[in-house]
């Protein structure tokens, strides 16, 4: 008997041992979408909320079960020796432990995250403007900003720009399926439904690029439907809004319309046949290039493509290679993606084409 | 063999009615055991398998099947596992990803979580209460051929390529036909109201049992907490399952013949879904989780050698936790847009709903804390459950403390969770339920050596898998991708998932091979290895067809620990071995009602489903006349069934 008590004794030690590890691999938890280190009101209130209740979690789990491990380990009967009994009395466990000081618990957290809702940084107010609109696509996401006095209207993909130090309201809709808008380190996660507009309100403190990406299943593509939100000092913002707002470079001279005379406004003779290839082919069916006849709705609008820091769906790093990957395959890149495979191009044509979308500042 | 105890309650004669009943007999036993054995033994012939309505033969095939569904859907997980363990694998085609998720999620929780409780149950509760079988033998034949064909309908799908791609709670529109084209949908529709019609069934028979097949003197405050657990599963099922029917139907609707339930365009809501949905789907939490804290507080009083602490209140947190699980559903739905006095209640109701599982927690520490507890593999799985549920149960909370779960929802922290539920509070318990009556089933004890060593192998691997899992979600990690950037920097934490959930298979391996050497070459197990109280251990292992020759009597909550002898029945009054009787008694004071006459075995019940289940066929195939015909055949074949039986007679 006491062999085997001590042999499990020491078993049990090792599965204590392995607690603090876990937690030690808690190092690992940085990275860009760790929420717990919060870069705005909003999702700093949450992550307050998270780290008071998850301590708090924490400490009752390792107390009850050390009592657990205590008693499993301190003495150990057999059945041959240890006829049934009753022994009477431990209501008083349940009284205490399992009904009065659960509910203190509970209450004081259920107080605590009532308290954080109801006082909720940035909420919007009936009088908040919404600034941009954020539409969920198959697979990206789509930001609509509005016109203003002089400005146009635009839309860009997959990198939302905002001013930092100030709130933002930003109206969440889809028309396909449900997704998700969720940038971790700004903001919990509010779903964008079918036939309902949700609205977020997010601020963030610190000029930077935050990561996110939808947290909702929708489709094949799911895990490659990231976004991100860039946030500047407001003059830089206004000056990005700006610079949106303008149509495409070189397109004052539309190269397309007239080969023999125009393309004046292209930076290079690459370039404009770049531009051409554009409007021949299948791309102006779906993308928007503003100031050519490029007006397709259905995917990215390219107009300041060369503006963003990713393509496909924030997938893809913007850069040459994967420009040229992605133009003539993303079906490998992307699986099941909308754009399809591309046979068309020549490689002479094909880095025109590129040549031509690099410059589009 | 009875063990008398200090404590004696009420030490009455509990049932004198019962002699009024039957007229008392003078027949040698030797020839009524005899008579008995023809009565219910199933021949031993193909047709005689088919035909059976044995419970115990039928509660062991749930367990084999659903134990079958455990290991496909583990080999899902594993498969998973290894896409992941890694950024930027290439493992599985993203569209395989998406279908296995799909399917281990779906297998997991609809096909084996709920089935393998419904085979302990069907093994158990007769047997418990001191019945000959269940009180509707067929519908629990039908219960079964239903969920194997369920079952393999579904997995008709996995064999033409046609599978579910967007979770086990398939959220509208990803899943209408706009954006699942194919059929997988339709076999998950169709296979779920066809699992829907079996499960319901077993659950009215399961009450029908519990309220009418009590052994005398078994009033309802003296039934094992397993019945407890057991009859609130069951209610649970029938009020909760029509919705889960109902959603399936819509989505056949709206996907085959034009309606717009879900579709906002025309008016409909793609939130409908989720509202119908998840009123069934939180109950079914409590269903696959509730019977298995029953069997815990069942094993761990016998190993504490006491009885559990605080059985009123285990058995009305047990019911409270079914009543007010039909009020938390809204807690999965958080981040879709709702207004703050809707989410407030139903987290109020969550973190409510928690104080009746810490209720049962502190029963069984407090059980333990008086005891000297026998720790064995049984009560080792029990051991780590309680350690899996306690953690798994504090972080659920967290995930209702509303605006934080917004943060949490559709992470890993919420996949640690559920897992930490459903495998800390279902498969725990379940191993610890083998361990503790296969011995009864088989005749034949376990061996200890490979159990220890599996449960540690288990334990451990589960901890490795799931723990990192938290920190996956704290670190931004959204469930259901396939595929992530070397950028997140999740890459070591879910290469230790993968490798924890290989260690957890080996760990579940070891005992399903344990099960299967030790039930043909265990050492003989007697009746009652673990001198437990209760009813199941007076027959002999493994028990006879008939159970005990006499129906037993109880007198206390524990009938094997008190000084009144369950089989003392000396006129022989509750033999019944005119016909396939047993008895039946009043719902509350199991006082003696009348004699039942049980079915005769039947080949009904198979065709029966088997017509549902060529009915699915031809649904999914839009086929309208084979659609009627199996229905015609269903509808003829239950006429069959229950033709009234000619009063039968045991060869002389």
């Amino acid at each position: 008997m006491r062999g085997t008590t001590f042999k499990w004794a020491n078993t049990l030690h090792q599965v204590r041992a392995l607690i603090p590890g876990c937690l030690l691999l808690s190092a690992d938890c940085s990275g860009p979408q760790y929420f717990m280190a919060p870069a705005g009101p909003a999702a700093q209130g949450l992550a307050s909320l998270g780290w008071f209740v998850m301590l708090l979690f924490i400490a009752v789990t390792l107390l009850v079960w050390g009592f657990l491990i205590w008693l499993a380990c301190r003495r150990h009967g057999s059945l041959e020796t240890h006829q049934p009994v009753e022994t009477g009395g431990g209501l008083r466990w349940i009284l205490i432990g399992g009904i009065a000081i659960p509910a203190a618990v509970f209450s004081v957290v259920f107080i605590a995250a009532t308290e954080v809702v109801s006082h909720f940084p940035l909420e919007a107010g009936a009088d908040s403007q919404v600034e941009i609109q954020v539409s969920g696509k198959l697979w990206w996401f789509k930001a609509e900003y509005d016109a203003d006095g002089d400005r146009a209207a635009f839309s860009v993909a997959t990198e939302i720009h905002i001013p930092t130090d100030r709130a933002v309201t930003i109206d969440l809709v889809s028309d396909n399926v449900i997704h998700s808008f969720w940038i971790p380190k700004l903001h919990g996660k509010v779903d964008l439904v079918p036939g309902r507009t949700n609205r977020i309100r997010l601020q963030a403190d610190q000029p930077g690029v935050y990561s996110g990406q939808c947290a909702e299943f929708c489709g094949l593509q799911h895990a490659n439907m990231r976004l991100s939100i860039v946030a500047e000092a407001p003059e830089d913002y206004n000056a990005w809004l700006q610079a949106q707002a303008e149509p495409a470079a070189g397109s004052e001279n539309d190269g397309t319309e007239n080969e023999e005379t125009g393309g004046a406004g292209y930076g290079s003779e690459v370039v404009r046949r770049g531009a051409a290839l554009f409007q021949d082919a299948a791309c102006p069916g779906c993308h928007t290039i503003r100031g050519t006849p490029a007006r397709g709705v259905l995917a990215p609008d390219l107009t300041h493509l060369a503006s963003r820091r990713h393509i496909a769906g924030g997938m893809l790093p913007n850069n040459t290679a994967n420009l040229s990957a992605w133009v003539t395959r993303p079906q490998s890149l992307k699986p099941g993606s909308m754009m399809p495979d591309s046979d068309e191009f020549t490689g002479v044509q094909l880095s025109a084409l590129v040549a031509y979308l690099q410059s589009l500042e | 063999m009875r063990i008398p105890v200090p404590y004696r309650r009420r030490p009455v004669s509990p049932c004198p009615g019962v002699i009024d009943i039957t007229e008392p007999t003078t027949i040698d036993l030797g020839a009524a055991k005899n008579r008995l054995t023809s009565l219910w033994e199933t021949p031993s012939s193909l047709w005689g398998e088919l035909a059976t309505i044995d419970h115990k033969k039928i509660g062991k095939r749930y367990l084999v099947t659903a134990v079958m569904f455990l290991v496909i859907g583990g080999i899902e997980a594993l498969l998973l596992r290894l896409q992941l363990s890694a950024a930027d694998l290439d493992v599985l085609k993203p569209e395989t990803y998406n279908q296995l998720f799909s399917m281990h999620g779906i297998t997991m929780i609809f096909w084996y979580a709920a089935p393998i409780l419904a085979g302990f149950g069907n093994y158990l509760v007769p047997l418990m209460l001191g019945a000959r079988d269940m009180a509707l033998p067929r519908l629990n034949a039908f219960s079964y051929w239903a969920f194997l064909f369920s079952g393999l309908f579904f997995y008709g799908g996995f064999l033409v390529g046609q599978m579910p791609e967007a979770g086990w709670f398939a959220y509208l529109p990803a899943t209408g036909k706009d954006f699942s084209p194919d059929m997988g949908m339709e076999f998950y529709a169709l296979g779920l109201i066809f699992l829907t019609v079996s499960t319901t069934a077993g659950a009215i028979n399961f009450l029908l049992t519990i309220f009418r097949l009590r052994a005398p003197g078994m009033s309802i405050d003296r039934m094992p907490l397993f019945m407890y657990s057991t009859m609130t599963t069951s209610v649970l099922v029938v009020l909760a399952l029509p919705a889960l029917t109902a959603a399936c139907l819509f989505l056949l609707l709206d996907r085959n013949w034009g309606t717009h339930f879900f579709n906002a365009s025309q008016g409909g809501s793609p939130l409908l879904w989720q509202h119908v949905f998840w009123f069934f789907g939180h109950p079914w939490v409590y269903i696959v989780f509730l019977p298995a804290t029953g069997m815990v507080s069942t094993i761990l009083p016998v190993f504490c050698r006491r009885p559990i602490v605080g059985y009123t209140y285990v058995a009305l947190a047990t019911v409270l936790t079914g009543v007010v699980g039909f009020g938390v559903w809204v807690h999965h739905m958080f981040a879709s847009g709702m207004d703050q006095l809707s989410m407030s209640i139903f987290s109020a109701a969550s973190m409510t709903i928690s104080i009746f599982s810490t209720v049962q927690v502190f029963a069984w520490l407090a059980t333990l804390w008086g005891s000297w507890p026998v720790i064995n593999t049984s009560m080792l799985f029990v051991l780590g459950f309680i350690a899996s549920f306690i953690l798994g149960g504090l972080n659920g909370v967290v995930t209702a403390a509303i605006p934080f779960d917004w943060q949490l929802t559709d992470t890993y922290f919420v996949v640690s969770h559920l897992h930490y539920v459903l495998v800390g509070a279902n498969l725990f318990p379940v191993m610890a339920a083998f361990y503790y009556w296969l011995p009864k089933m088989t005749g034949r004890m376990m061996n200890e050596t490979a159990g220890r060593w599996s449960f540690w192998t288990m334990f451990v691997g589960f901890n490795v898998a799931f723990f990192p899992m938290h920190l996956l979600g704290l670190a931004g990690m959204p469930r259901r991708i396939y595929v992530y950037s070397e950028a997140m920097g999740w890459g070591t934490l879910n290469l230790t998932v993968t490798i924890g959930a290989f260690l957890f298979a080996a760990g579940l391996a070891i005992s399903l091979i344990n099960f299967l050497y030790s039930s043909r070459r265990g050492a003989m197990a007697g009746p009652d290895p673990w001198h437990a109280d209760t009813l199941e251990w007076l027959t002999d292992s493994p028990p006879a067809v008939y159970a005990n020759l006499h129906i037993p009597t109880v007198a206390s909550r524990h009938p094997l620990w008190d000084r009144h002898d369950e089989l003392d029945d000396p006129d022989n009054a509750r033999v019944l071995d005119k016909s396939r009787y047993t008895l039946t008694t009043t719902a509350l004071d199991a006082r003696p009602l009348g004699i039942a006459r049980m079915p005769r075995d039947s080949v009904a019940p198979l065709v029966t489903a088997l017509a549902l289940g060529g009915l699915c066929t031809a649904l999914l195939l839009k086929a309208l006349w084979p659609s009627l015909s199996m229905l015609l055949l269903a509808g003829l074949t239950a006429a069959v069934w229950l033709w009234p039986q000619p009063e039968e007679r045991p060869d002389e």
